[in-house]
């Protein structure tokens, strides 16, 4: 699909039934502009909505709070977080009210905003028992036969990259974090997205111990460069 | 000499989608059985996870998941005047090989036959006359009938986790389903697939001109499943790599993901792999078989005595098997004696492809292989043939399969084949352009069958299969009509309509599709088939033949569905009938 994804942006194609506005249109100044005033406070709930609060201004990640590196994320990825948490879909004490307050103009423009922001660097590199690391590896790259997962990488991209626009960039990102959404989807406090269920099928099936070494690995591997869609991204 | 081993109670000859099936339900059952697999092992994880499952050019183009013509192949011609040649290069057709066989990477399209499909001879008769078969038409009934093979169906589809919507359900026609499928007992165990754009665009166009659009039935499955064996199911994320790919996801129906993981580790079971039978030991004053000799993966000729054998390899490898065995008459073309070999079919294949302008992004990397919509209204018996001159029909189905960027690259008739202009026309219509597929029936005639090659041998020194096929005129007049049909879809969406006509005699070259049916087939007597009902040799009671090689015709579908439903038909009457007391299922 990569290699399929590739040649379609090659041939300057972009495009969908999700988010046209979104996929369609490089992003305009006047929106990232707009955005970076909604990440700086100019949402509904002012100062205390403000995402650069947690996020700075170029969405890198902190790895003690386990906030999530969100800079470089493709802007339908992050839009489409908002719109879940704004939902309910996805459940965040911090961020659910948060985007709640957001109007739809302001959750199209802090995504774009966000994503136009180069990839932060990986933060940590995590000092981790090299066996543990080792099993995440092993995890990411070819899933595991006994319990019925598959690799990682099938959707998340090689070396956990992501793959423009709706699977998530995982490497670099904080173990805390990376760990409490397997967590959140095994017991079910976070759901997948129906129908599929995906994540929550993968998670129940993980132990504890698997879940702490692929958090470690992801946090730890270097941060490599992705395909990013024309358009919105360029 | 070869060495013996112990007797065993069943043996297996192949691990595909049907020796996955008889292996679960006969040790289930208390029976031992031995699998044995003239390939690898492989699982799901980690053989086809990425990237290095998602290769084009090793899978798809290379054939990475099939036989090796240079170790086995066949010969082909397409009259018996002509002296056949070995095929050197997979192309019309792909068999697959190691565990699980093409039911790794086939596409999923799972379709039941029709009601009459099962009786056709008595239904076209009746239904017609004599007149309307063509001279050397050999259709026949099957001797088994879609009421009895119905709860097997279901069954099938329960453990591959079809995604469907029900046309007919006991009778009441369903809305959004195929109203001209034979009645379920049950709807799908899973909701069909999100279509993509342009198999949308195809059913408002085939509404439009009075069609009756319904999306296909798929082993992609779209939610988490458990099936009948306890197996689990991942939903499909519509990667695009399912032809000629195995499955990274769990999402496929295959007897990696749906079988064996219930049946690996019963210690009733045995797989020995890189096993590669070379003869069923036949005993003909018996008329039984007394075991299968093969070569192991050592190089060393094993054999192994069993009470029961079940031919479970692909189509065309069971007919020669048969014939290497001596078990059953070959077909003599010139006299009609004789039945091992005889009703070779294919299926008739033919497309459309609709040139939109730049505006449409139909995005065709976003696929699955049986993601799309079709019609029926002009497949089998849901339409009247009379006046028209032949019989069959197919389905008309545009399907998003997956956009790879090697070989897709759909371009215009007037477009020169290489260079700059070419490139340009790909460029400009990659992502614009829809394509339908005409897949037909393919109808019986004494001119075409199988035998064993006067002159080639493969890498052990024993006879190819000869193959003598071209697509008989009923079926070339059924592919204009049918294509005709198809344009008129076509010219209803809108845009360049092109269509790929069934032209010239059968090319063994071009990829038309692996649905090699017919040559030992099923049927109500032993003068006009090679298996009973049950797939039970009639001249050897504990030999079985599984696989489409039994269909005495090949509907206008695609035929795992029937292929699945046939080996637990005839697993049960194994299980219950058979094993208990070991005779003639069928008196002759």
């Amino acid at each position: 699909m990569r290699a399929a994804l590739l040649l379609a942006l090659l041939l300057g194609i972009a495009g969908g039934a999700a988010g046209e506005a979104l996929l369609g249109v490089p992003p305009q100044p006047g929106q990232v502009a707009a955005g970076r005033a909604v990440a700086a406070g100019g949402g509904q709930q002012g100062q205390a909505g403000a995402c650069f609060r947690c996020h700075g201004f170029a969405g890198a990640a902190q790895d003690a709070a386990g906030f999530p590196a969100i800079g470089g994320m493709s802007a339908e990825y992050l839009h489409e977080q908002l719109r879940r948490y704004a939902s309910g879909e996805r459940r965040n004490d911090i961020m659910s009210p948060i985007a709640s307050a957001l109007t739809p103009a302001q959750m199209r423009d802090v995504a774009v905003f966000y994503a136009v922001q180069p990839v932060p660097p990986a933060t940590g590199i995590a000092l981790a028992d090299p066996a543990l690391l080792q099993h995440g590896a092993i995890l990411s790259a070819s899933g595991s036969a006994e319990s019925g997962i598959q690799a990682c990488q099938n959707c998340h991209g090689p070396a956990g990259i992501g793959i423009w626009p709706f699977y998530p960039r995982l490497a670099g990102q904080p173990a805390a974090y990376l760990a409490a959404q397997l967590r959140a989807w095994k017991t079910g406090e976070r759901q997948g997205v129906e129908p599929w269920r995906s994540m929550q099928t993968i998670a129940q099936r993980m132990s504890d111990r698997d879940i702490e070494a692929v958090a470690l690995y992801f946090a730890s591997i270097p941060v490599g460069t992705a395909p990013r869609g024309v358009g919105v991204l360029q | 000499m070869a060495r013996r081993l112990p007797e065993v109670e069943v043996v297996l000859v192949g691990m595909g989608w049907t020796g996955a099936l008889l292996a679960k339900e006969l040790t289930d059952a208390g029976h031992r059985v031995v699998g044995l697999e003239r390939g690898v092992g492989r699982q799901t994880v980690p053989d086809f996870q990425t990237p290095t499952m998602h290769d084009e050019l090793r899978y798809a183009v290379r054939h990475g998941l099939m036989q090796d013509p240079s170790r086995e192949t066949l010969t082909v011609r397409n009259f018996t005047g002509q002296t056949a040649l070995p095929m050197r290069q997979l192309g019309s057709f792909l068999p697959g090989i190691d565990l699980g066989g093409a039911g790794v990477h086939w596409n999923g399209q799972t379709w039941r036959f029709q009601l009459s499909d099962f009786v056709l001879r008595s239904h076209i008769l009746q239904r017609y006359g004599p007149d309307i078969l063509q001279d050397g038409l050999t259709i026949q009934d099957w001797g088994v009938t879609y009421d009895e093979l119905e709860p097997y169906y279901d069954r099938f589809e329960r453990i591959c986790g079809i995604a469907g919507k029900a046309g007919n359900l006991r009778g009441e026609i369903q809305p959004g389903g195929d109203p001209f499928e034979a009645p379920r007992s049950a709807e799908y165990p899973n909701p069909p697939m999100t279509q993509p754009y342009a198999p949308t665009l195809f059913a408002r166009a085939a509404a439009e001109v009075g069609m009756h659009p319904f999306p296909v039935p798929s082993a992609n499955v779209t939610r988490p499943y458990r099936n009948p064996y306890g197996c689990d199911m991942h939903a499909c994320n519509y990667c695009g790599f399912c032809e000629r790919f195995g499955c990274e996801h769990f999402a496929k129906a295959s007897p990696q993901v749906c079988v064996f993981p219930a049946l690996l580790g019963n210690d009733r079971f045995e797989l020995r792999t890189r096993c590669q039978v070379t003869r069923v030991e036949y005993d003909r004053q018996a008329r039984r078989a007394t075991g299968v000799t093969y070569i192991d993966g050592r190089g060393e000729e094993v054999f192994q005595p069993a009470g029961m054998v079940a031919l479970c390899a692909f189509s065309i490898h069971n007919v020669r098997l048969l014939l290497l065995s001596g078990i059953g008459a070959p077909y003599d073309p010139r006299t009609g004696e004789g039945n091992v070999g005889k009703n070779y079919t294919y299926q008739t294949m033919s497309g459309v492809s609709i040139f939109k302008d730049e505006s449409f992004n139909f995005n065709p990397y976003m696929g699955a292989g049986a993601l799309g919509m079709a019609v029926n209204d002009y497949n089998g018996e849901a339409f009247d043939h009379s006046g028209l001159g032949f019989i069959g029909g197919a389905y008309i189905a545009c399907y998003q399969t997956g956009g790879r960027p090697i070989e897709r690259h759909p371009v215009p008739g007037d477009t020169p084949r290489w260079g700059l202009a070419w490139k340009q026309a790909v460029a400009r219509h990659y992502n614009s352009t829809i394509s339908l597929s005409v897949h037909g029936s393919s109808m019986p005639h004494r001119g075409n069958y199988l035998d064993l090659d006067p002159t080639y041998r493969d890498s052990f020194g024993l006879p190819l299969l000869r193959m003598t096929f071209d697509f008989p005129a009923n079926d070339r007049l059924m592919s204009e009509f049918l294509t005709d049909k198809a344009v008129l879809i076509g010219n209803a969406i809108g845009g360049k309509v092109e269509a790929a006509r069934r032209q010239g005699l059968y090319s063994v070259v071009p990829y038309q599709t692996t649905h090699n049916t017919g040559g030992a087939i099923m049927g109500e007597n032993p003068r006009e088939s090679v298996v009973n009902r049950y797939l039970q040799c009639w001249d050897a009671h504990n030999v079985f033949v599984m696989g489409a090689c039994a269909f005495p015709h090949n509907p206008g579908y695609n035929p795992t569905d029937t292929v699945g439903a046939l080996a637990l038909w005839a697993a049960r009457a194994m299980r219950e009938d058979y094993l208990p007391n070991p005779r003639p299922l069928v008196d002759a």
